[in-house]
């Protein structure tokens, strides 16, 4: 679903849910604590935003995490990043989706490389990201 | 079952949360607005900054905000509420609002509350799967399909208002999307309105009630997956 699709999606939703009949209302005012009009209005959200995400997918192969990984994603002047520096993992994408994408893609790759690193070969950090991925990890998916 | 899967004392470190409100409506009192001078004396230590409602009329209530700009008093002829957008806890929370309100109580002499809230608004950035709202992941919410109608969200908004023993709770899941850089969120916004059985002289164990009965609905839709990403256990 591409970021086209996905803004029609909420276009079609606002679309169903301003339409009610003409001599019908909604009915519900005053009802929450806090009235909408009155809730100064908030600006959520910073340039970085934190994610979790538990699946990871690529056209080739599917990996799945025991606990959740803590994605940061953040827009520069051209490009989205999606980065995890546990993990060692920093992709980037034109769009928000693209960035996620490659981050997938090099979870994906990282996992496999390091589960088939030899323990004898894996020294300091490589040995700290072969435990991640080998007790955290897990392939549901690969065609090979 | 989920009494044992969190304390009510637990503030979260990857918290959702963007506002915490607790309110208080009573019958309209116009002695608020006629001394509302002699309560911004009280607070305005803590609540320096006044905004004026645009509306000129007197249910539209005045706001008193903190220096930092992140908590905020509402007071109007009807209602008093208190704001937190930086919520530390409910402990803290709570006592802020009984020692704010016993000064509005005693200044005005109150005659009556109709309700008490308590309303939790939090936003939890999410990434698609396939193309799909994992909604799953974050919150269990076992609503019967028919068949022909699939769980695979593109997109959803619900607005639940249920009745329950002294009051009503209303539910909100939506997914938003920001317009700047169009990262999407689910929004779940909880509101217990107390309603019933309301007494001055029960006022703490009103708004504890309210707390606890809105935290219950958050941690009874919480996925333990999700959790774990509110405790900080993350990769």
């Amino acid at each position: 679903m591409n970021m086209a699709q996905i803004n029609e999606s909420y276009e079609l939703r606002d679309e169903r849910l301003g339409f009610i009949p003409e001599n019908f209302s909604r009915g519900v005012i005053d009802t929450s604590t806090g009235l909408e009009d009155n809730i100064t209005p908030w600006r959520w959200g910073s340039i970085i935003v934190e994610t979790p995400l538990w699946r990871f997918t690529s056209p080739k192969a599917e990996v799945i995490s025991a606990k959740p990984v803590l994605v940061k994603i953040s827009k520069g002047e051209s490009l989205f990043f999606a980065e995890n520096e546990n993990l060692g993992i920093f992709a980037t994408g034109e769009s928000r989706n693209e960035a996620i994408s490659a981050f997938n893609e090099h979870l994906i790759h990282f996992h496999k490389h390091y589960k088939h690193l030899d323990w004898n070969k894996a020294t300091g950090e490589a040995q700290r990201l072969k435990k991640i991925y080998e007790d955290l990890f897990k392939e549901v998916r690969h065609e090979s | 079952m989920n009494e044992k899967k969190y304390k009510i004392t637990e503030v979260y470190p990857n918290s959702p949360l963007v506002e915490v409100v607790c309110e208080v409506r009573f019958p309209g009192e116009l002695a608020i607005e006629c001394r509302r001078d002699e309560f911004y004396e009280k607070i305005r230590d803590r609540y320096p900054t006044i905004l004026v409602p645009k509306a000129g009329d007197s249910l539209s209530p005045y706001r008193f905000e903190n220096k930092d700009r992140n908590a905020e008093i509402m007071l109007a002829i009807n209602r008093f509420s208190l704001h937190d957008k930086k919520y530390s806890g409910h402990k803290r929370f709570i006592k802020e609002f009984i020692d704010l309100f016993k000064t509005l109580y005693k200044m005005y002499s109150l005659k009556k509350l109709v309700r008490v809230g308590w309303r939790y608004i939090n936003v939890i950035p999410f990434t698609r799967e396939d193309g799909i709202v994992p909604l799953q992941r974050f919150i269990s919410v076992n609503v019967n399909l028919p068949e022909g109608v699939s769980d695979q969200f593109e997109n959803l908004v619900m607005v639940l208002i249920s009745k329950v023993p002294n009051g009503t709770i209303t539910t909100r899941i939506e997914s938003i999307i920001r317009s700047d850089d169009q990262q999407e969120a689910l929004l779940l916004d909880f509101d217990f309105a107390l309603t019933e059985k309301i007494e001055f002289s029960r006022i703490n164990s009103c708004v504890s009630m309210a707390h606890d009965q809105t935290r219950a609905i958050f941690e009874n839709l919480m996925t333990d997956d999700y959790r774990q990403y509110l405790r900080g256990e993350t990769i």
